[in-house]
């Protein structure tokens, strides 16, 4: 009898790992990705994704079958990330947006024709700077733009992600990029492709 | 025609906006109203930069290693106790005192193992043309011997990275400055259809250091590029492998995900002093 209860037992666990290697094994690298670029550090970026996996192993009864699985362990990185590594970090999220936005003025091109927009100026870019703009983001911008432009998500799945209404995605997504714009130009002034702006207060 | 906010071209670029109409009507605010335009061009410009710029990574071979070790273990602890101690104690024929002196002997195995070695002499185990050591070493007598010259030539670090990263290498690289060193140059090669990142220093008294380096992922897989498992885990640990012979020095060190392999004719000693602590 107890062998015939164990046998059950066994055969339910052995199927809901199955189930978990199949369904959630496969975003791993999505994952990975995303925790790099929220932390900033590739260390940071494993320990979040082992404890991650750990977690959604350990709740797989809990995931809703026929519910979109990346969503779900996107969600579980998302809390762990606040719970363990955002309170261990000086969290650059108050930003005065109004400063950013008076710089974004100063230096959007007055003129269509502006060299600032052509895109042979920022060929040069390498992934590391383009990863530390987006890594310097405030949260809620950087979490937008890596689910957007990285991950292809649309803005429904990102509203449901980050539980925010669809028009906040669209304006965070536009003041995103905004921001990481502003970010690129002083790259390229720091290199000497573009004027440095001083900034009308 | 309705209120068009700017912010909306965002969602545009993104093909968010399904409706015909306002389509249209963002398309004529974009080719008509200079603001949207320039709108328009700042947003696209940064979505593609990060769609063609930003390295999607793979995850460490050693993470998706230990989660799976993890998620595995969660199934198979039970049926495997059961299999050993728990049969052991089952079986009729063995007693109490009998599991006790195979607990002792166990016990008396591990206590009388000979010590670890903490450094062996990792440089026997490294054999067979696809093997990173033997690579490093040959890639650097054809250096030595004029054999192999760069294919980009430049003092800029920058410049190296976006040469590994424009000629197809997958994984992040690492090129510092190094104080009393140059950078002469670099060289990307090819192997079963994987990119591979290569660059020289010159030193003050004309001294050559060449550095390879591989994402870990290579190594672990051992499709293509291999190095003995007992080096990999000393290196995991944070240590620096020393190997001289004919007059020059072979490094082996790790840095985030990549193992990098030094080969240099300068001083030794100078040598692991500068590369050990990159």
């Amino acid at each position: 009898m107890f062998a015939f209860l164990f046998a059950i037992f066994k055969s339910d666990e052995q199927k809901l790992n199955e189930e978990f290697e199949r369904e959630a094994v496969p975003h791993m690298d999505s994952l990975y990705n995303f925790a790099l670029k929220m932390t900033g550090d590739s260390d940071d970026a494993s320990d979040l994704i082992q404890e991650t996996y750990l977690k959604a192993f350990r709740f797989w009864d809990k995931f809703e079958k026929g519910t979109n699985c990346k969503a779900w362990l996107f969600r579980i990185m998302k809390n762990t990330y606040i719970n363990t590594y955002r309170k261990n970090t000086k969290e650059p999220d108050k930003v005065d947006y109004e400063e950013i936005e008076n710089f974004y003025e100063n230096i959007k091109p007055s003129s269509t024709d502006s060299a600032h927009l052509e895109r042979d100026i920022y060929d040069n870019l390498l992934d590391d700077e383009l990863s530390g703009a987006i890594s310097s983001l405030p949260e809620d911008f950087r979490t937008v733009v890596i689910l957007c432009d990285i991950e292809g998500y649309t803005y429904d799945e990102i509203a449901d992600f980050v539980d925010v209404p669809v028009g906040t995605v669209r304006s965070r997504l536009h003041r995103a990029r905004k921001m990481l714009y502003t970010k690129l130009h002083d790259y390229a002034s720091d290199k000497g492709y573009v004027s440095k702006v001083k900034i009308k207060k | 025609m309705m209120e068009i906010n700017i912010n909306i071209i965002s969602a545009y670029i993104d093909g968010e906006v399904k409706d015909e109409q306002v389509k249209n009507e963002i398309l004529t605010k974009i080719q008509n109203d200079k603001d949207f335009e320039i709108e328009y061009r700042v947003q696209s410009l940064v979505k593609s930069l990060i769609k063609e710029k930003v390295v999607y990574q793979q995850t460490p071979a050693k993470v998706r290693a230990k989660i799976l070790k993890s998620i595995g273990s969660g199934t198979k602890t039970q049926s495997e106790k059961k299999s050993f101690f728990a049969d052991l104690f089952e079986k009729p024929s063995f007693s109490f005192a009998t599991a006790f002196v195979v607990i002792l002997a166990i016990a008396l195995i591990i206590i009388n193992r000979p010590g670890v070695v903490e450094k062996k002499d990792f440089a026997i185990e490294q054999l067979g043309s696809d093997n990173m050591f033997v690579q490093a070493k040959n890639n650097f007598n054809s250096i030595t011997e004029g054999k192999l010259v760069p294919q980009l030539t430049t003092k800029n670090a920058d410049e190296i990275k976006k040469f590994f990263n424009d000629n197809g290498v997958k994984y992040s690289t690492l090129v510092p400055n190094i104080s009393d060193w140059i950078i002469l140059g670099a060289v990307v090669s090819e192997d079963h259809g994987e990119k591979f990142a290569h660059h020289v220093y010159v030193g003050k008294k004309g001294e050559l250091a060449y550095l390879f380096q591989v994402d870990e992922s290579y190594l672990y897989d051992h499709e293509i590029i291999s190095l003995s498992e007992d080096l990999i885990k000393y290196l995991d640990e944070g240590n620096c492998y020393s190997y001289e012979s004919n007059g020059s020095v072979t490094l082996f060190t790790k840095k985030a995900n990549n193992i990098c392999a030094i080969v240099s004719n300068g001083n030794p000693k100078e040598i692991e002093n500068t590369f050990c602590s990159l």
